[in-house]
């Protein structure tokens, strides 16, 4: 690896080799490797290793789309703390492109401080053609592109990064590429790392490579290329790396989407009242993935009590089917309340009384009676208590 | 349900067909101890509750002794509105059956196991296992207080009891249902919690939490180390904000060094003048030194070859002065030789012959003495070898027995002579006393005689012949005598060939040869001892030796030969006179020549002395002549070069001006040479170790930062950030796990405990009209003492609230005839209750006797008016406390014969009976 601190010849010797004046690059950012995933149980380490496969994917589409180099705009990795094994394995990677530059900025999850994660030994592996850039300079590319990277020194901060990047000089036809991590001042909870919204205009770039947001976004010609891999069920479009090309300077760019992601998340609601709800459900679940065996999914069902058994039944046979097949599945079956007419009443004597003081209670009204002693149960132990009073009498199992 | 009629055959005592019968009210069982009482009841509860194929032992112990017949029993009751009839017989042929009565008519409804079932279901009996216990009586749990069974149920009483007195307070009755329901509830409740409504260790929750507890623990374990590596990255952070405050020290420090560059290379110019300046002070000095050495040698040289001069002239007029005094001493040894040599060696010749003359002549008569002495030694040795050889010789011819030979003579002649003592005592006297006159006796043999009396000694068979009167042979002694003579002649023999051998005549001749040859022997070993001694007193070779002195003898006499002929007849003690004067003659004449020699001696050596002073003096003037000379040339070498000792002396003085002159010029220079060159010098060195200390400071804090920077890739070398993770998300897991196991053991403790609490609910409304009866009852049974009773959750009597006391008292702690009296009274009161609808019968069987009269009779009045709601069947043995009751009497036989009743045949069915 080069620990990129001023212009490289070497690069700017392979760049003039070009005749066209078009610039392709492949921009990518937040691999967030070594990434703890929450809500997926024990499948993290396999999810982890996903990752991995993702990230060979897109070596390959930078070699088969024949790009000039890559821009990798932060957050590499999840951590400073992340295993050596993890930085082995990126570098390996990486190094399978050492036809294209590689330029890598640190991110806020893995700045350059002392001790950081590119301080690692397993960076000695990596080739010349990776660089990470640690000074906020411009980067002369070659006579047709100018880079202005912004690498993060710290986890937090309030100052744009981007806001050294001097205006274009008058002469200057070079296409300008800014290379930054931080939030675009247009999105929701733009709190560290704040980037003018018109970064792009006020330093005359041509494209500004951001990193940060997971998803896929794009104001005007600053863009967000979103995580390779979604790490949330909250990303909507994430699993992404951008191919774009720029003819020339001052013109728009062309920013193609190319789906790498190897696990799809998805969270899904269903209120099941009969057995076409849960066809439907079915419908859904398996249209959420390309093979349901990569899809990672959150169902939350809510049904009435008094469903037939049938429907149970079916809904029963979907939930572990689905267990079985999906990559993972979360499984929600909210409590819900008896509350048909058509609920099998209890024998008249001390059940009747105790469902009715349960009832009660759900309804935040205190019952006459012992079961004013229970008020402070929460709903969902009452709820709880309820739903096996009624198990129990129809003679299931808790 | 009250009994109408119960009749018995073959049941213990009763072996015979006993029926009771009872009235709807209160009726007395009157009989004594051991009379049968209990055995009713326990037929009654058989009747009713028992399986009739049961063949327990305690069924067995019903049988009556020495009977194989099957015990029999038949009980009339009437429940629900309806009369029944049950008849069962045990052990022998079994047999259950049931009537219903139908329009005045006994029907037969069941028949062997299906009346045992229908007829509990229709008491509310409950399953039971293998035998009947108080709890499967439905109802009789309650109100049946019987001999040898508990006086209250360990937990709670039955379902039936409880469903009898939930009718009282409008409740409805628990449904099999519900019960299934709630018995569901429990189960639930059993599998997460203990008995005493904690958490079950064993329940997955419990488990899940210690698993949690674990993980959690590694977690932490695992967060410390990273928390230790964001240690180590702050503390890289730290050192690298030293390296740079490090770094930029040097700079400036270097830049401090940089500008004192030119001061220590000005250092350097004044310093190389000054060496050069040096250089011309010694270069001066050195002329100078040369020329002063110069002109300080030739002044010694000089003076020295002075004063050789005269020394060279003492030493010649000494030289020759020695020459003189060798010559003298030369001379005087002549002299001492002369004298020494011409006068008293020859007179010491002299001296000397003659003393060897004399010396001679005395050795001559010395030696004749020796021959003369060995002459006669040698005559000495002959004589007594002659002497030895002729007796020897003597001592060859004699023939004489050896010693050995006359020891073995002497033996053979003693045994003889003892033999002959032997024969002669055996011998036999014969003596002859004849008238006959003359008459000659004639003995042959011939035989010994012992004249003076006329006897005979005979030692063998002897005739003796008497003249002409005849013979008379004589034997005796028998064969020993024979044997000694003939011994004695056998050695007489030996005897006799021993002297013949040595030609003697007798044994005195023989003894006498024998000691002359022992003598003659005797002589010659001492002729032999003389003769070795006197070898032994002369030398070994006598003769050799008197050979060689003679020849030594004639050598003497060829020497004397010259000597005078009066000096040769001179005596001894003359010669020996002569030879002492002579002697001391010699030793003066050697002393004086010793002493002219020892004179002559020193004299030649004091001449070489002299002569080798005279040498050394003649070298001593040889070198200082040559010294003398070789100052001279030096002296002349050296003035080659300056001229004249004038002219040396003038350059002298221009060199130690000169010479001056660059000691000021260096002093010139030496007087700045601290400011100018020591001092930047000085500053300069400072910068360099300032640099070094701070290069050396920077590469400790580098070090550092490398100790640092491999602590945190051991750190991540070890995956701590994936193991973390996959705590994470397995602690996730189980959280999420622990969440719903909670909000699930939560439910079902919320239900069973809502349950229990409208149970509790349930038990305290039922107890309500228990507790008012009895209380009435109470008061009056203990006139006020006790008022109150009080029932738990499940109306088992716990306490009772008295008067005296302020606090309730235990009801183990009451009396325990006032404990049975409560019980009585709770028994009473759940009858009364209970028998709203219907009457119930109530049994207490000899419950009573630990009342006291007055407590019998207020019990009189409580029975009474519970005998108005309810069928009262109490056992006694004693009537009396009773009477004036309104009671139906029933006597038990004392024999087991029916007191009032009729017989039956024992073939007869009971049931036919009644």
């Amino acid at each position: 690896m080069c620990l990129m601190r001023a212009p490289l010849e070497s690069i700017r010797e392979w760049m003039s080799g070009e005749a066209s004046t078009m610039v392709r690059f492949l921009h990518t950012a937040d691999w967030q490797l070594g990434m703890k995933v929450s809500r997926v149980g024990e499948k993290g380490k396999e999810v982890r290793a996903k990752r991995f496969e993702t990230l060979s994917r897109v070596a390959n589409l930078a070699v088969q789309q024949d790009i000039d180099f890559v821009l990798l705009a932060g957050d590499m990795f999840e951590s400073q703390d992340v295993d050596d094994v993890t930085v082995k394995r990126a570098v390996d990677i990486l190094n399978r492109l050492r036809s294209v530059p590689i330029f890598i900025i640190p991110g806020n999850h893995d700045p350059l401080v002392p001790g950081s994660v590119w301080h690692r030994h397993s960076w000695k592996r990596g080739e010349d053609h990776i660089h990470l850039v640690q000074e906020a300079q411009e980067i002369d590319l070659d006579k047709r592109v100018a880079l202005y990277p912004c690498p993060l020194k710290q986890k937090q901060s309030k100052e744009d990064p981007t806001a050294w990047i001097p205006p274009r000089k008058r002469g200057d036809s070079r296409i300008r590429i800014g290379l930054a991590h931080g939030s675009l001042d247009v999105l929701p909870e733009c709190v560290n790392f704040p980037i003018a919204a018109d970064r792009a205009d006020l330093g005359d770039l041509d494209y500004l490579a951001l990193g940060d947001w997971h998803s896929f976004f794009q104001h005007g010609r600053a863009v967000y290329p979103g995580t390779i891999e979604p790490t949330s069920f909250s990303e909507r479009d994430a699993g992404n790396v951008l191919v774009v090309d720029i003819e020339d300077a001052g013109e728009p760019p062309n920013v193609q989407r190319h789906r790498v992601s190897s696990l799809t998340w998805v969270e899904l609601e269903s209120h099941i009242r009969d057995e076409t709800d849960v066809e439907k459900l079915d419908t859904e679940i398996h249209r959420a993935a390309a093979s349901i065996s990569t899809l990672i999914a959150r169902v939350r069902i809510s049904y009435e009590l008094d469903v037939s058994a049938d429907t149970q039944a079916r809904l029963h046979t979907l939930r572990q089917e689905v267990e079985e097949d999906a990559f993972f599945v979360d499984w929600i079956e909210p409590l819900v309340l008896p509350t048909s007419p058509a609920v099998r009443a209890l024998p008249e004597g001390i059940l009747s009384l105790v469902d009715g003081s349960l009832s009660a209670l759900l309804e935040g009204r205190i019952p006459s009676g012992p079961g004013q002693s229970f008020a402070s149960e929460t709903p969902q132990v009452i709820g709880e208590a309820r739903i096996l009073l009624h198990r129990l009498a129809r003679g299931e199992g808790a | 349900m009250i009994v109408e009629e119960i009749a018995v055959r073959n049941w213990r005592g009763y072996r015979e067909l006993h029926t009771f019968r009872f009235a709807e009210g209160f009726n007395l069982l009157v009989g004594r101890n051991e009379a049968g009482k209990s055995a009713l009841f326990e037929a009654l509860t058989r009747a009713l509750f028992d399986r009739h194929s049961g063949k327990s032992e305690e069924i067995r112990r019903i049988q009556p002794v020495d009977s194989s017949l099957g015990p029999e029993v038949s009980v009339r009751f009437r429940t629900n509105g309806q009369r029944y009839k049950v008849f069962k017989r045990f052990l022998e042929e079994p047999t259950a059956r049931l009537y219903v009565e139908r329009d005045g008519r006994w029907e037969l409804d069941h028949e062997g196991d299906s009346a045992d079932t229908v007829l509990r279901e229709l008491l509310r009996g409950e399953s039971f296992g293998r035998a009947v216990r108080p709890e499967h009586r439905g109802l009789a749990q309650a109100l049946w207080y019987l001999q040898r069974e508990s006086s209250l149920p360990e937990a709670a009483w039955n379902e039936a009891v409880r469903e009898g007195l939930q009718g009282l307070v409008s409740l409805v009755a628990a449904s099999p249902e519900e019960r299934v329901i709630v018995s569901r509830v429990e189960a639930e409740y059993r599998q997460h919690y203990t008995p005493t409504g904690r958490l079950k260790s064993s329940s997955e929750l419990a488990t899940l939490e210690d698993e949690i507890a674990r993980t959690e623990s590694e977690l932490s374990e695992i967060r410390s180390k990273t928390e230790a590596v964001e240690k180590y990255r702050q503390d890289l952070e730290e050192l690298e904000s030293q390296e740079t405050d490090k770094a930029q020290q040097i700079e400036n420090a270097r830049l401090e060094r940089t500008g004192l560059v030119k001061s220590v290379e000005e250092a350097e110019r004044l310093d190389a003048e000054m060496r050069e300046r040096e250089h011309m002070r010694e270069v001066e000095e050195q002329k100078f030194a040369t020329l002063r050495n110069d002109l300080e040698a030739i002044g010694r040289r000089t003076k020295k070859t002075d004063t050789l001069g005269k020394e060279l002239e003492d030493c010649q007029k000494e030289r020759v002065q020695q020459r003189s005094d060798a010559a003298e001493e030369k001379r005087a040894a002549e002299t001492y030789k002369s004298r020494w040599k011409r006068e008293l060696e020859p007179a010491l010749k002299k001296i000397e012959g003659e003393l060897e003359a004399l010396h001679c002549l005395e050795r001559s008569r010395s030696l004749e003495d020796t021959r003369s002495h060995l002459l006669r030694h040698v005559e000495k040795v002959e004589n007594a070898e002659r002497e030895l050889e002729d007796r020897k010789k003597e001592l060859s011819r004699l023939y004489a027995p050896s010693k050995k030979e006359w020891v073995r003579f002497e033996e053979t002649a003693g045994k003889y002579h003892d033999v002959q003592v032997q024969a002669e005592a055996s011998a036999i006297h014969v003596g002859f006393a004849l008238k006959v006159k003359r008459a000659r006796i004639t003995a042959a043999p011939a035989a010994q005689t012992i004249p003076t009396r006329n006897e005979y000694v005979i030692t063998r068979p002897t005739t003796f012949r008497i003249g002409d009167m005849g013979s008379v042979k004589v034997w005796g002694g028998g064969e020993s005598l024979e044997q000694l003579n003939e011994k004695a002649d056998q050695l007489k023999t030996k005897i006799d060939e021993t002297l013949i051998r040595f030609d003697v005549e007798d044994e005195e001749a023989l003894s006498l040869l024998y000691r002359n040859k022992v003598e003659t022997e005797k002589d010659v070993e001492r002729l032999e001892r003389g003769y070795k001694k006197i070898l032994g007193e002369g030398p070994k070779d006598a003769e050799a030796k008197l050979r060689q002195i003679e020849g030594q003898i004639r050598e003497e006499e060829g020497r004397l030969k010259s000597l005078p002929k009066k000096v040769g007849k001179w005596s001894s003690a003359r010669i020996k006179h002569r030879l002492g004067e002579l002697e001391d003659s010699k030793k003066q004449l050697i002393k004086s020549i010793d002493e002219e020699q020892g004179n002559e001696q020193n004299a030649r050596a004091k001449h070489e002395q002299l002569l080798k002073q005279c040498g050394g003096l003649s070298e001593q003037a040889t070198e200082m002549r040559s010294q003398i000379q070789s100052a001279g040339e030096e002296n002349a070498e050296t003035l080659k070069r300056y001229g004249t000792t004038e002219h040396l002396e003038r350059l002298l003085g221009g060199a130690e001006r000169a010479k001056k002159e660059a000691e000021d010029a260096l002093n010139e220079l030496l007087r700045d040479y601290e400011l100018r060159v020591e001092t930047p010098r000085r500053l300069y060195e400072q910068a360099e170790n300032r640099i070094r200390a701070l290069e050396n400071q920077l590469v400790k804090i580098q070090e550092q930062s490398v100790d640092r920077m491999a602590r945190i890739e051991e750190a991540a070398s070890q995956g701590f950030y994936s193991q973390m993770s996959d705590l994470e998300a397995k602690l996730d897991v189980k959280r999420r796990r622990q969440d719903s196991l909670d909000i699930r053991t939560k439910g079902v403790k919320l239900l069973h405990d809502l349950v229990q609490a409208y149970r509790r609910e349930q038990s305290a409304a039922l107890a309500g009209p228990i507790t008012d009866l009895v209380n009435g009852w109470l008061q009056l049974l203990t006139d006020g003492s006790y008022t109150n009773l009080q029932l738990n959750e499940s109306l088992i009597p716990v306490a009772l609230q008295g008067s005296r006391y302020r606090q309730p008292l235990p009801i183990e702690s009451v009396s325990y005839g006032t404990h049975e009296q409560v019980i009585v009274l709770l028994r009473l009161a759940i009858g009364v209750l209970i028998s709203k609808d219907e009457r119930n019968l109530v049994v207490v069987d000899d419950r009573l006797v630990n009342a006291d009269s007055i407590r019998i009779r207020r019990l009189n009045l409580i029975l009474q008016e519970a005998a108005e709601s309810c069928q009262i069947l109490l056992a006694t043995c004693h009537d009396t406390p009773y009477a004036g009751m309104k009671a139906n009497i029933i006597r038990v036989p004392d024999d087991g014969r029916a007191a009032s009743e009729e017989t039956i045949p024992a073939t007869t069915d009971i049931l036919s009976a009644s």
